[in-house]
């Protein structure tokens, strides 16, 4: 592969959704890289659109209703909007895998685990040339291994076993072990965790955090928990209502956020260690995206709003290396602002 | 039972039956004999994991449960085995908010007639008095009276669990029961409504339950917290003392287990394995599989019992009866 493309490049991608109320303008103008190797994490409130860009990305999204208006998605160069979908099928877990949200309903109550896995191992053989793909008995000995991989005890036996005996914790465990089955470059996870108890949820981010280091994957990890993503992400992209605000290393959006948005995120949260003192949330609520603000789309809930906020998109501006945040206060000297 | 205290449970056990195979039955032991005491005005946090009995004894304090064992002191009197009316007569005092929003709002009824239906059944407010006391609730909730009208899927999540909040305290009851009110709202929507919580107490002198599997959100609200694994409380105290030096290893591993907003976290101590099932609880400790500082032939022998190492600080570990 060629160093100077990125693995991943959302570039100026918008896409729309056809509902009887309306077109809903869901996604305005995403634009990000991702690196080989890089581990990026999508952070955003219920409505952001950070699901939406993973499931376009992956084309999961019914076209129609939605459709993408301009932009491009580049994978290794080529424009994911338009490769037919025999193309997107070779590349779907070959390539870009996925572990969902919930790993109580991805897997199949009434089939094994073995099979369940078998089955995504053979569909991953179709790829490999004729003399070299695995046997019926080859595909169980690569089960096993890849449930070894994922740190589940007693592989061989857990073939056999039929997911309502799993905790949700093996079973998301399991659903990780599918998604390295056709080793692929890059991972989305979307909310792995979220329906995970906080011991399991550990040990779970902790697996994701050793596999990517070791495989040298590259991975897409969308939360609603900051913490969450700090934990396995290097950098971090802050979404709201369909754009993207701000993108920076993690350790600079977590101390110094730029965008008014991001540093009311940072405030609501409430600490775990000393007095958090008095919570200060965003008032209001999340645009409606059948008729989104015309300029900013955060600037109705911002407290530093200014004219030209109402009347023009802002654009993003590199204000540090690596720090790019969408606000018409920069460039210029940090702002902070205040919530009530 | 002391004047200061509003809620007492001692000894609170529930055991379910449940079926196990086609004709043999088992006992669900999801609370085992726990005591928690809440004083007048105060709030007390109950932290735990997915089957831990949180939501169990939120049940059981709020009377959708009968106790197995046990009993329930509220202001002063055994409520643990209340009948009929004198049980609907404490719906007054005790109140329940529940987690989703979402689904526990009638979505064919209007707000008026979710926040009306406490008081129709229990005053005898009719007509305008009746109208000017849900009018005086949405405000007390901060939501007008623009909303008096509406159905549920008009409103937001937030606005929706102020709707549930505004509908218990419509008798002005002297405790809330909160069964994880935030964990379907957003961060920006859920610190609001934690300010909120924090205020709405003071004003009406209400004395809370808060049931959460978050723990920052408890160390916001809270004063007094218990900790609870496979029915047990293993550690009860005071918000800070516990949150800044918690002393069993439990609540160590749960603590360290918070991922925080903040870069280069330290790897939280590698806590193995699931969660038991409550059908088969391990004996001794309950937590003994999976602690990271066993010591030995007593964790799988013998329950431990509750220690004091402070005032209102209490632990129940082994480490802790060594000295």
């Amino acid at each position: 592969m060629n160093e100077q493309i990125p693995l991943l490049a959302f570039d100026n991608l918008r896409l729309d959704i056809d509902t009887f109320d309306g077109r809903l303008q869901i996604l305005d103008g995403i634009t990000f890289e991702l690196a080989a190797h890089e581990t990026l994490g999508i952070v955003g409130e219920t409505g952001c659109g950070k699901s939406v860009t993973v499931r376009s990305l992956l084309r999961l999204l019914p076209m129609p209703p939605a459709r993408f208006t301009a932009g491009a998605i580049r994978y290794k160069g080529t424009d994911l909007t338009k490769v037919s979908e025999g193309a997107m099928r070779r590349l779907r877990g070959n390539e870009i895998a996925l572990i969902p949200q919930d790993p109580m309903t991805y897997l199949n109550p009434l089939l094994t685990i073995g099979r369940q896995l078998t089955d995504v191992i053979a569909a991953r053989q179709k790829s490999e040339p004729r003399g070299t793909r695995l046997d019926r008995k080859g595909q169980r000995t690569r089960a096993i291994e890849l449930l070894t991989e994922v740190q589940l005890p007693h592989p061989e036996r857990l073939l056999d076993a039929y997911p309502h005996a799993l905790s949700g914790g093996m079973r998301q465990r399991v659903l990780i072990s599918m998604a390295l089955a056709g080793e692929p470059a890059l991972l989305v996870a979307d909310e792995p965790t979220t329906a995970l108890d906080v011991t399991i949820q550990g040990q779970v981010l902790r697996l994701i955090h050793q596999l990517v280091e070791r495989l040298g994957l590259a991975v897409v990890l969308i939360s609603h928990d900051l913490g969450v993503v700090a934990k396995v992400c290097r950098r971090i992209v802050v979404m709201y209502a369909g754009t993207i605000v701000e993108d920076a290393p993690t350790a600079r959006l977590l101390e110094s956020p730029l965008h008014p948005y991001t540093q009311g995120l940072l405030k609501a949260i409430p600490k775990l260690h000393g007095d958090s003192g008095k919570l200060q949330g965003i008032p209001g609520s999340i645009p409606n995206l059948l008729d989104p603000p015309r300029g900013c789309r955060f600037y109705p809930r911002c407290p530093l709003a200014m004219d030209v906020c109402a009347r023009e998109k802002p654009p993003a501006v590199e204000a540090a290396p690596g720090h790019r945040v969408a606000c018409h206060h920069y460039p210029g000297p940090p702002v902070e602002a205040v919530y009530e | 039972m002391s004047e200061a205290l509003l809620l007492e449970a001692r000894g609170l056990s529930k055991v379910f039956e449940v079926r196990s195979g086609r004709f043999a039955k088992a006992s669900l032991k999801a609370v085992d004999g726990i005591d928690f005491a809440i004083p007048r005005g105060g709030c007390l946090g109950l932290v735990g994991e997915s089957g831990s009995g949180k939501s169990t004894v939120a049940r059981l304090v709020t009377g959708l449960h009968r106790p197995s064992a046990g009993s329930i002191l509220f202001d002063g009197r055994d409520i643990t085995h209340l009948d009929g009316r004198a049980r609907r007569d404490l719906g007054r005092d005790i109140q329940m908010v529940f987690q989703d929003p979402h689904a526990s709002l009638n979505p064919r009824k209007t707000i008026f007639a979710s926040i009306a239906e406490p008081l129709i059944i229990h005053t005898d407010l009719r007509g305008a008095p009746l109208r000017a006391r849900v009018e005086e609730l949405l405000d007390i909730v901060s939501l007008g009276r623009r909303f008096l009208y509406r159905y549920p899927h008009e409103l937001s999540g937030g606005q929706k669990q102020r709707v549930c909040i505004a509908r218990a305290v419509a008798l002005n009851p002297k405790m809330l029961v909160l069964d994880e009110p935030t964990s379907a709202l957003d961060v920006s929507v859920q610190a609001q409504m934690l300010e909120f919580l924090r205020s709405l107490q003071r004003e009406l002198n209400l004395t809370y339950l808060f049931i959460s599997h978050n723990l920052a959100v408890v160390r916001h609200l809270c004063d007094q917290v218990a900790v609870m694994y496979l029915g047990c409380i293993v550690e009860k105290g005071p918000t800070a003392q516990i949150f800044d030096r918690p002393q069993h290893p439990y609540t160590e591993v749960l603590l360290a287990s918070v991922p925080l907003p903040e870069a280069n976290q330290p790897d939280p101590p590698p806590l193995e394995g699931d969660i038991p099932s409550p059908l088969s609880l391990p004996g001794g400790c309950r937590f003994h599989p999976r602690c990271p500082r066993h010591i030995g032939p007593v964790c799988v022998d013998q329950v431990p019992a509750q220690t004091a190492l402070a005032p209102g600080h209490h632990v129940a570990c082994h480490l802790h009866q060594e000295r």
